[in-house]
């Protein structure tokens, strides 16, 4: 019989395709490949642009689909269906047909790849692959996908997936156990199909009735799962073996007969692992002394319950004690304090007391008496304090003292190059201030000039192109940077008023007013860059009088003084933004005497943190008015100096680096700001990088740290986000070393927004207990500040007190003294109970 | 088009094998490609059972983790490819890459860890199946492990495995890779040196998740901490040295070592007993090592024997402070043609594109504008982005190279 493909495929008619294609040769079919792959590519690439275009033919798609797919694999070879991809695959019934009449010898191959590129959690096609094994078309394939395909394969409407297993003997015989074997990664993987479906219908359920009915052996359940989770899987999907074994609640003799299992997950790089071994030993009964050595991962683990489950479990033998003494550098006292539990009853036993020799550098202060009664030491206690002050002593790391910045750009070269560098990326505002100052001096049009600036202007052109903020308004120096270059370049100066840049989409919101940052501190500087984007299109060149000789702006008085003179002596005004901003820099301005601040946090669940500035503010201030323009920002509704990112709704953190150098000698209306928005999104509610940056101008050596100041600071101690954290502490540090930040002042702070519930103890705990690690001096001030903020806290003591009040315990007993505040002790005094907090208020207050 | 991946075929007689038969364990490991098909190298004792199967376990987990993946990319995670173990008559050294290209990682049994015979001296392919690691986990305490590496005649006869194929697609970048590395060790110093309770401490501190910006590694009187503020040594993506943390307890000494220039990539070494674990971290958790461009003006305008470094021919060792040989089994021939930038720079110079002024500058155009390449104290300058973005801190741009070939 002779089939019209043509017709065949035209018609939708997969019957006729594939019995017009059973007879033919290999040499037959090839032939009708390229027709087979052009008629299904014309349909797919018909089918993509429904949406857009009508479909041009009489059938629907899937019934012309289901025909082309029956000719493209009964004619094409491996490598071509693998370039038509997942859109050549055939439905079960068509692929179980044609390829038993095709049995082409590349078949294993065209499963395993079906498998690897077909496998979602939306369609798998393990059916398609059981049919062709079942009809013997195929071997098991060996690839980890094809059981992971049937993760999701066996999912239907109408059928749990207990009852789809039980309907197929041979998958209980061979596939489920392969499960246990695999991995997968994404979506495909046992931990991600049960996390996200009903109880009965997970593989966890279905396993756990198959088993109960003695269709699955119990035993080899358990050992599979306890293999899984020795192979090594990432944390989450190793997570779905451990529950699994332990939802098949093994007995004692269960456990026992896979001590030797348990044992070797105990050094598992997963902690839950880890954990899940130790609970398990431990119900499998007593350790025996031989088994010992093998908890020595788990008393070297970090998370602090795998070890305290492991101390539980450790019987009491010099072994155990050796292995406790071992391992006592622990950055937790009370873990410290469970293994020195162990250590005592063996620390006669030389062999222990020579570990723990070695040890006691590292245990917690707050221990050193146990220490020191176990080596029948009695000067223990006070060499420890000595060794300790000693090391603390040592000078902390070398701070860069400098507040120099480099110098003016000598050569059209370098500015070149540095223009070509901000467009990419601005780390350090003061190359901001370093290229306005070039262009402004440098900006002679001459032929070489224009053509050396060819690239950078293409540059800058894509950047402006690309929907980045408008220049020149306040939205982002880089825009402005890149205005500058094709001023300069083209000889085209702003516009006297550009068209106001219209908000972006995400900011609908906020349409209704007018744009924040058209009158923004930010905006001023962008004022700045417009007046020499201006002279250089006209290739009028003169000196600036802003650049800054300092960190932060700084701007040396007498320096100055000379570049006015000298701009006078040439018979040259300066530009007035360029006046303002020097002055500024160099004069300062006594604006902020008029204002003070006013903050606090309202709410019990939800805390809220409210800053704002009195008196307020009644009429918007003038571009020219920066002093009034910073104090008019710290308003949520005021004008926003942060910048407005190309591709998102955050800030920009050169903008606020900038921004930062503009009134140098007075940035507490800065650091408000920088609190308001920070104290806001303490909890990390938006990923607001840029945030940090109100904190870095404090790492400046002779930076003074107001009210303001320290009100960032601490709000930084105790943020979520560790890189604002992290920078809060070295700040601490910074200003410890250097006698700059006042305790009382930062005592009280912490105090008040702790006791508000804004700021967690853990946190604050680790950003403190960090600082005091550095020198003594660094020990007391953090020692010193907690003692402070105790007084000024009031009512029932915060739930998590324990923390900042055993780092407390740490560093008292370090320096061999208890509480030294008078109203700290009052504070201790009056908390009771029992529990963690209580204990360490006894301790503080006994010592 | 450029080639992005090879097939990489593994072709091992049967699958790896690890036993443990009347208290002795025995680790035999199959291999494929380098100077034999299935070379055989060695044969003998590693002693310290337990650091050495940790170790091994380690290099496992970072051929498989991928520490960064790029927002586009779909789940699907390249496969992870085998181990690359070198004998070299004294030492045997096991090489993995992380499959985002971002770490590497290499565990040396030195002379004092292998008690046994050398036969040969070469590179080669190891299996290193998840059947392996199931039980290197099981390795108890201190014991020794009997390790074979490549199959005896007896071995193929008797053990009655089927041959076993695997085909992985190796990007070609992670390739390029195994070359950037070595590269950027040799141009590596010193920078801090822990005990055993300050590596443990410091490794058990690191972050657990991705840390964004810069981090710095202050020395202080009780080990190491992680500071925001640059001072220091910096580190980029530090939270991918948790991978390390089971090593430490078992480790004497980690040493820190530091790129004397450029980017911040650093190296990790953890002595162990008898051996020594090697991890370098990228600049960046979001950069791989394929794309720093050491290698590219070695390859442009050196000689022979730079060029043997820049395609893979040599390792490096950080201890010992020079190169070793080892010849990848990979088909370098297409890493070779496939360095973008400088396929970029050749077209350059063939379509005449770089001229030189008279004050030494050369003018490259390109891309309808003339960049300037201009040659200062610290090295070549260009007006392009890339120069812009980098600084010369991931290699030559393509003008830089082709004003470089024109010169040379």
């Amino acid at each position: 019989m002779t089939v019209n493909f043509e017709s065949a495929l035209q018609d939708g008619d997969a019957e006729g395709v594939i019995t017009g294609l059973a007879p033919l040769a290999e040499s037959e079919r090839r032939r009708l490949a390229p027709q087979a792959a052009q008629w299904l590519k014309e349909l797919k690439a018909n089918a993509i642009s429904r949406a857009t275009k009508p479909w041009p033919y009489r059938l629907d798609s899937q019934t012309l689909l289901r025909a082309a797919r029956a000719m493209v694999v009964g004619t094409a070879s491996l490598s071509e269906l693998r370039k038509l991809g997942n859109w050549s695959t055939p439905d079960e019934d068509v692929a179980l047909r044609v390829m038993a009449d095709r049995r082409p010898d590349w078949l294993a191959e065209w499963a395993a790849f079906v498998l690897e590129n077909e496998t979602t959690s939306w369609h798998t096609p393990f059916l398609l692959v059981k049919r062709l094994i079942t009809e013997g078309l195929l071997p098991r394939p060996a690839t980890s996908w094809y059981p992971l395909s049937m993760i999701y394969g066996l999912q239907r409407r109408d059928r749990e997936l207990y009852q789809a297993l039980k309907a197929d003997r041979g998958l209980l015989e061979d596939e489920v156990w392969r499960l246990f074997e695999v991995e997968g990664g994404g979506d495909t993987s046992l931990a991600a199909h049960d996390k996200y479906s009903a109880d009965r219908n997970s593989w966890s359920w279905a396993l756990l009735q198959l088993s109960g009915e003695g269709l699955l052996s119990r035993d080899r359940l358990l050992d599979a799962s306890l293999a899984a989770l020795q192979r090594d899987f990432a944390p989450f999907r190793a997570g779905w073996f451990s529950r699994f074994h332990e939802s098949l609640q093994p007995t004692q003799a269960e456990r026992l007969a896979r001590k030797e299992r348990y044992l070797g997950l105990v050094a598992s790089a997963v902690p839950a692992t880890a954990s899940f071994a130790v609970k398990a030993l431990r119900q499998a009964g007593p350790l025996s002394l031989e088994d010992v050595g093998q908890l020595a991962p788990a008393l070297a683990s970090s998370a602090t319950g795998v070890v305290r489950d492991a101390v539980r479990l450790l019987p009491s033998s010099v072994r155990s004690a050796e292995l406790a003494a071992e391992h006592l550098p622990h950055r937790s006292a009370d873990i410290q304090s469970a293994l020195l539990g162990l250590v005592e009853k063996h620390a006669s036993q030389p062999s222990v007391r020579e570990r723990l020799e070695r040890a006691r550098a590292s245990v917690a202060p707050s221990l050193a008496a146990r220490v020191a009664t176990l080596l029948s030491l009695d000067a223990m206690v006070a060499r420890t304090s000595q060794v300790r002050a000693e090391e603390r002593a040592a000078p902390p790391p070398r701070r860069e003292s400098s507040t120099s910045v480099p110098g003016p750009i000598d050569g059209i070269a370098d500015l070149v190059e540095l223009l070509a560098a901000l467009l990419e990326e601005i780390q350090d505002p003061h190359d901001i201030e370093r290229a306005l100052d070039g262009v402004s001096r440098l900006c002679e049009r001459t032929p070489d000039v224009v053509r050396r600036l060819e690239p950078i202007v293409k540059r800058a052109g894509k950047l402006l192109g690309d929907r980045a903020p408008a220049r020149f308004d306040g939205h982002s120096p880089r825009s402005d940077i890149a205005g500058l270059i094709i001023a300069w370049a083209t000889g085209t100066p702003p516009a006297a008023a550009e068209t106001p840049h219209p908000l972006p989409r995400w900011l609908t919101g906020r349409s209704a007013r007018p744009d924040p940052h058209q009158k923004s501190v930010l905006a001023f500087l962008s004022g700045r860059v417009r007046e020499v984007a201006a002279r250089a299109a006209r290739g009028e060149a003169a000196p600036l009088l802003s650049l800054p000789t300092g960190r932060g702006g700084a701007l040396e008085v007498d320096e100055f003084e000379a570049r006015q003179r000298r701009l006078a002596n040439a018979g040259r005004r300066p530009d007035p933004f360029d006046a303002i901003q020097a002055r500024l820099r160099a004069d300062g301005s006594d604006e902020g005497e008029r204002y003070r601040f006013v903050y606090g946090a309202t709410g019990e669940k939800h805390i809220s943190f409210q800053l704002r500035v009195e008196p307020a503010m009644k009429v918007e201030p003038e571009l020219t008015d920066v002093p009034a323009l910073f104090y008019a920002a710290v308003d949520p509704a005021g004008p926003d100096y942060g910048g407005v990112a190309a591709s998102g709704s955050t800030g920009l953190a050169e903008a606020i680096r900038w921004v930062g150098t503009v009134w140098p000698s007075n940035r507490e209306p800065y650091y408000a700001k920088g609190a308001l928005e920070l104290g806001g999104n303490i909890d990390w509610w938006a990923a607001r990088w840029e945030l940090r940056c109100f904190l870095e101008p404090m790492l400046i050596p002779n930076e003074p740290l107001g009210e303001m100041a320290t009100l960032l600071l601490s709000l930084g101690l105790g943020a979520k986000e560790s890189g604002e954290r992290g920078l809060a502490t070295d700040v601490t540090i910074a200003a410890v070393a250097e006698g700059r930040l006042d305790v009382e002042k930062a005592g009280k702070t912490i105090g008040g927004l702790y006791n508000s519930k804004l700021l967690k103890g853990s946190r604050l705990a680790t950003s403190l207990g960090d600082a005091s690690r550095i020198s003594q001096t660094h020990a007391e001030s953090v020692s010193d500040l907690i003692e402070i903020a105790l007084s000024g806290l009031y009512g029932p003591p915060p739930s998590d007190l324990h923390a900042p009040l055993a780092l407390l315990n740490e560093l008292s007993a370090a320096r061999g003294h208890g509480v030294k505040r008078p109203t700290a002790k009052a504070y201790l005094t009056g908390i009771e109970g029992s529990g963690k907090t209580a204990a360490l208020a006894k301790q503080l207050l006994a010592r | 088009m450029a080639t992005t991946a090879i097939e990489q075929v593994y072709n091992y007689v049967a699958d790896s094998q690890f036993t443990v038969a009347e208290g002795r364990a025995r680790l035999l490991l199959q291999t494929s490609g380098g100077i034999a098909s299935h070379p055989r190298l060695f044969e003998g004792w590693i002693s310290h059972g337990r650091p050495g199967a940790a170790s091994l376990l380690t290099l496992g987990r970072i051929a498989r983790t991928r520490f960064y993946t790029p927002p586009a990319m779909v789940a699907r995670i390249v496969a992870a490819a085998d181990p690359i173990a070198t004998a070299d008559g004294e030492n045997v050294r096991f090489e993995v890459f992380s499959p985002c290209n971002g770490v590497y990682a290499r565990l040396d049994l030195g002379p004092s860890a292998l008690d046994g015979a050398f036969f040969a001296v070469g590179t080669t392919n190891v299996d290193f199946g998840p059947h392996i690691r199931e039980l290197l986990a099981l390795v108890k305490d201190d014991g020794r492990i009997f390790l074979s590496m490549g199959p005896d005649d007896i071995a193929i006869a008797t053990s009655g495995g089927e041959a076993v194929e695997r085909r992985v697609r190796l990007p070609v970048r992670w390739i390029k890779g195994l070359a950037e590395v070595q590269v950027a060790q040799s141009r590596m110093e010193l920078d801090m040196e822990l005990d055993r309770g300050e590596a443990v401490s410091f490794l058990r501190s690191l972050p657990t998740v991705p840390s964004r910006g810069s981090i710095y590694l202050q020395r202080i009187a009780d080990g190491l901490r992680i500071s925001r503020s640059p001072e220091g040594t910096e580190v980029g993506g530090i939270e991918r040295l948790r991978v390390l943390r089971d090593l430490a307890s078992m480790a004497t000494r980690l040493r820190i070592y530091r790129a004397t220039s450029g980017d911040p990539a650093t190296a990790w070494v953890l002595d162990l007993p008898g051996m020594r674990v090697h991890a370098v971290l990228s600049p960046d958790r979001a950069r791989g090592f394929s794309g720093e461009g050491e290698v590219l003006g070695q390859l442009a305008t050196h000689g022979d024997g730079a060029k043997q470094s820049a395609v893979g021919r040599l390792g490096y060792d950080l201890h010992e402070q020079r190169f070793f040989a080892r010849e990848l089994p990979f088909d370098l021939a297409k890493v070779e043609a496939e360095q973008p930038r400088l396929r970029a720079a050749r077209r350059l110079v063939a379509d005449r594109a770089v001229r030189f002024l008279a004050n030494g500058e050369a003018v490259v155009r390109s891309s309808e504008v003339e960049h300037r390449v201009r040659w200062a104290e610290d090295g070549p300058h260009c007006t392009c982005p890339w120069f812009a973005r980098y600084a010369g801190r991931r290699g030559p741009c393509k003008h830089v190279l082709a004003a470089e070939l024109t010169r040379a």
